[in-house]
């Protein structure tokens, strides 16, 4: 990831998406960023943040960062959490052909990550996730 | 995220404004879940004030289209922005539900049922 230009501290709590989102915002203001280009960014990180929190920890869940960084047209935003070991490109798209009936609620989340962001690096490293995610964004006339 | 309700005859219109994520989908699905048990026979979504929806959202409606489905209630989803409907294309929901372009259109079909 290039140098991060935010970077957000934040406790393991739902109600940090909505800072998340408030920062997002304000960095797509500072940079002249369109807001459509935030939207799909903003919900793979709240797809993100909430997969640590419900499924990362057995006990109580740890802190974690989110960095941004704009390198031209494409911003990367960086997650690391100390929850178990998870790479988001591992489980299986869930059957979106499936009928009503047969259909599990579970594992939509990190299939829209996979199918929004253009790019998705995980690794895993000294008891930490960290996951690259990257996504051209579109700059306001 | 705020929800507002209304009735038009026995169809109940619920209209959310905002974000459905993962908090403000909470709230969204106990409302569903109470009109459910009382045994719903018709409801209409107006999305036209929907900015933005998570899979927390798309969840809440997959599980309130199942139910519907079952019961055999009826059901609608209107004026989708083209972002929320690319969510609900994505998870395959779409496919799964009747979508309208308004609130209004959905109210003529309503209307429209053979007794």
């Amino acid at each position: 990831m290039p140098p991060p230009q935010v970077e957000l501290h934040c406790d393991p709590d739902l109600a940090q998406l909505q800072r998340l989102n408030g920062a997002l915002a304000d960095f797509a203001n500072l940079h002249r960023i369109q807001p459509d280009s935030i939207s799909p960014i903003r919900l793979a990180l709240e797809e993100i943040v909430v997969n640590i929190l419900h499924h990362g920890f057995d006990g109580d869940p740890l802190p974690f960062i989110v960095r941004l960084s704009l390198v031209d047209q494409d911003l990367h935003l960086e997650i690391e959490d100390y929850g178990r070991p998870f790479n988001p490109l591992e489980p299986a798209d869930p059957d979106t052909n499936q009928d009503l009936d047969s259909r599990p609620i579970g594992g939509l989340g990190v299939f829209l990550v996979r199918r929004l962001m253009d790019r998705i690096d995980y690794r895993r490293a000294q008891e930490r996730n960290i996951l690259n995610i990257t996504k051209r964004i579109v700059f306001e006339a | 995220m705020d929800i507002s309700e209304r009735t038009h005859r026995d169809l109940w219109i619920l209209k959310i404004t905002g974000s459905l994520d993962a908090v403000t989908s909470t709230p969204l699905e106990k409302r569903i879940l109470e009109q459910l048990d009382l045994g719903i026979k018709a409801i209409a979504f107006d999305l036209s004030s929907l900015a933005y929806v998570s899979s927390a959202g798309i969840r809440v409606f997959l599980l309130a289209a199942k139910k519907m489905k079952s019961n055999n209630a009826w059901l609608r989803f209107c004026g989708l922005s083209p972002e929320v409907k690319q969510i609900f294309d994505l998870t395959g929901l779409s496919f799964r539900i009747d979508i309208l372009p308004s609130i209004d259109a959905a109210l003529q079909q309503f209307d429209q049922q053979l007794p």
